[in-house]
């Protein structure tokens, strides 16, 4: 029976490394493109964040007063007084400014009206502006204080220190852990979509597979081994993602960030997500090979692919927003649970409770999706299926 | 494993010493096979229907395949089952295969049980398709250590029998490169040296010559005579008389899953009303749909 499935296993593993469009699909890209692109948008996202926090604060003022209020309290950036608020809205539109302050002295002190633009690009800057503010308040109130004699500590009775008590991993792992495991399962998934589709319905569409079936070989061993195979193109696929993704953050990142990345990659966490990521794309490989026998053709085993890789995807990104934790009912959702587990071994946080679960519901589904596929693969009606 | 103890148990027919000689011997070359007597078939087909029915992955309507067919293929010759598309040929031959079941009746090839037996049928069986074309990636030697370990050849054996297939077919030359990137008649040799690889006894070809050219299609008919004169028991499906004239011993019309005619060609010829083959065979499906 070995040799069977090692004669059926290395045909597979020839025609894979022979494909090329599937082999950069499963390897390349996960391996170079994914973390790559990850690492860019990471670097120019942060570089779009500093010169954004780091480039002067243009700020119009409108109102007699406003302007000398703002240098003398300390505020930063360059002003630009107009007479009106209109005459300043053409170049707030533009971007010429980053806010327009309207004010107005009374009796009791200032009013201020910020006019912004409010889109999206403009909200660090904006953020900023509103800090000032803040900042120029506070010089408003200590003054009136000195004036009335009154000491400071009598309006700021509270004085708050922080202290970030968590660990360098953790800070790390619940940072980017989520988009980790969202990569390893997400790819994971594509690495079996890629291979399913084409060992099984592409088999049965170019007719190999029934000169496969008119030798003496088992069906069952036949399916056995293709699952095998395809499971592990799955496993290939995450796990180039995942040393290309240890690879960026080794490399390409900050010294403290590249420690902490250092400490998450110890042996426990990478063997407690190799568990995790493979009972999941077992799982995924029988569904995807269930699909693929049950299909007509290749193009129709696409079409049904398509939307599990949807709902996979959504799954996954529901998963990953900040928030979702496995506290509660979301321990019990496939997919959702392996996910949260990952990012959680990334944390060093995972409870064993977890880990049971993710791992037990997981392979519960994957052993019936392989009893299904038993099924179908006696099925005369799935594997003669005629396009 | 089934072997040759569970062929003792099941229902052999007409198993003489030649015939267990002959499943006995390890064929190291096309030479001629024991010989059988004429009455024996190598291929027994009784009774056989089948129904495909409407279903998760069925039809949408039940679709009656095959309708009581008996026939028997007899050893060292070559039987054309001959219909037009629709009329159950693929069917037929899938169930002798033993890919699928019959729903009623009993085929046995070379002794064993399809149904009970599929296993030991298919060891003894060479089926080709003129859609089953060799895997694209790999090449033509790749092709054979593949079908030999799936027939559960030792290396050497294999081996052994590529060489001499790739001789014989004309396949050394462009052994070593992908099927994919090869003719259309190259990719048919190598898809016959994969069918006759394991040495089968029985060999199975439906509509193989669909869709290839004239030179193409001209080595396989050669093969079939070959097969024959190497006492091999072939069936053969086409719907094209010309092949059948050429090859055929015995000759089988299937229309709409029943067979309308079983006999040998000199019958089927001798006997004919019509002036050519042709029209007999139009007339005999018109003649069973009026």
């Amino acid at each position: 029976m070995m040799r069977g499935l090692a004669i059926m296993f290395r045909k597979e593993w020839r025609e894979f490394v022979r494909d090329r469009r599937t082999l950069f699909l499963t390897c390349v890209m996960p391996l170079v493109f994914y973390p790559a692109a990850m690492g860019a948008f990471g670097y120019l996202g942060s570089e779009q964040n500093r010169s954004l926090r780091e480039a002067p604060l243009r700020v119009g003022v409108v109102g007699a007063g406003l302007g000398h209020l703002w240098q003398s309290a300390g505020g930063e950036g360059k002003l630009q007084e107009y007479a009106s608020m209109q005459a300043g809205q053409g170049d707030l539109r533009a971007g010429r400014v980053d806010v327009i302050l309207e004010g107005s002295q009374t009796a009791s002190g200032w009013n201020v009206a910020m006019h912004l633009w409010g889109t999206a690009d403009r909200e660090v800057v904006q953020k900023r502006a509103r800090e000032q503010l803040a900042g120029i308040e506070k010089f408003l109130i200590h003054a009136n204080l000195a004036r009335a004699g009154i000491p400071v500590s009598a309006v700021e009775p509270l004085q708050v220190t922080e202290f970030d008590g968590a660990p360098v991993r953790e800070a790390i792992g619940s940072k980017v852990g989520g988009v980790v495991a969202y990569f390893l399962i997400f790819l994971a998934f594509t690495g079996c979509m890629a291979t399913a589709v084409d060992v099984v319905a592409g088999e049965k569409e170019r007719g190999t597979l029934e000169a496969v079936l008119a030798t003496p070989v088992d069906v069952r061993l036949l399916m056995v081994a293709k699952l095998g195979f395809v499971s592990l193109t799955g496993m290939l696929s995450a796990l180039c993602s995942l040393a290309g993704l240890a690879a960026v953050g080794l490399l390409g990142t900050a010294p403290d960030v590249r420690a902490g990345v250092r400490e998450i990659l110890d042996a426990n966490t990478l063997a407690a997500v190799f568990a995790l990521v493979l009972v999941a794309t077992v799982l995924f490989a029988a569904v995807m090979l269930n699909l693929s026998l049950a299909a007509r053709s290749a193009k129709e085993a696409q079409s049904w692919t398509s939307p599990v890789f949807l709902l996979v995807s959504l799954v996954l990104i529901y998963a990953m927003l900040p928030g979702i934790d496995a506290n509660g009912g979301m321990r019990w959702v496939p997919v959702v649970n392996i996910s949260l587990a990952v990012r959680e071994a990334f944390c060093g946080t995972l409870s064993a409770l977890l880990f049971v679960t993710a791992i037990g519901e997981t392979l519960l589904l994957g052993a019936l999706a392989i009893l299904i596929g038993g099924r179908l693969a006696r099925s005369e009606d799935a594997l003669f299926r005629a396009a | 494993m089934r072997g040759r103890g569970r062929r003792r148990v099941g229902r052999p027919i007409n198993v003489g010493p030649g015939r267990i000689l002959s499943h006995l011997r390890r064929i190291d070359s096309l030479a001629p096979a024991a010989p059988c007597g004429l009455d024996e078939g190598v291929i027994e087909v009784r009774g056989v229907s089948k129904t495909f029915h409407p279903g998760r992955f069925g039809p949408k309507q039940s679709v009656e395949a095959v309708r009581g067919v008996s026939l028997r293929c007899l050893p060292g010759r070559v039987f054309a089952l001959l219909g037009p598309n629709g009329s159950g040929k693929t069917t037929l031959l899938r169930m002798i295969a033993s890919l699928i079941t019959p729903d009623e009746g009993a085929i046995q090839v070379a002794g064993f049980d399809t149904r009970r037996d599929g296993r030991d049928v298919r060891r003894r069986l060479g089926f080709l398709t003129n859609a089953a074309l060799p895997n694209t990636r790999l090449t033509a030697e790749e092709t054979m250590d593949y079908f030999g370990g799936l027939h559960g050849m030792s290396a050497r054996h294999v081996q052994q029998r590529r060489d001499l297939l790739f001789e014989r077919l004309d396949i050394t030359g462009f052994a070593r490169r992908p099927v994919g990137g090869l003719s259309a008649g190259m990719r048919q040799r190598v898809a016959v040296a994969r069918t006759l690889l394991h040495d089968p006894e029985v060999v199975v070809l439906d509509e193989a010559t669909a869709g290839l050219d004239v030179l193409a299609a001209g080595n396989l008919l050669a093969m079939v005579r070959e097969c024959r004169q190497a006492g091999r028991t072939v069936l053969f499906s086409t719907h094209i008389m010309g092949e059948v004239t050429l090859l055929a011993d015995d000759v089988g019309i299937l229309h709409q899953g029943r067979l309308v005619f079983s006999g040998t060609l000199e019958n089927l010829s001798a006997n004919r009303i019509s002036a050519s083959l042709e029209e007999e065979f139009v007339r005999l499906l018109e003649g069973r749909a009026a």
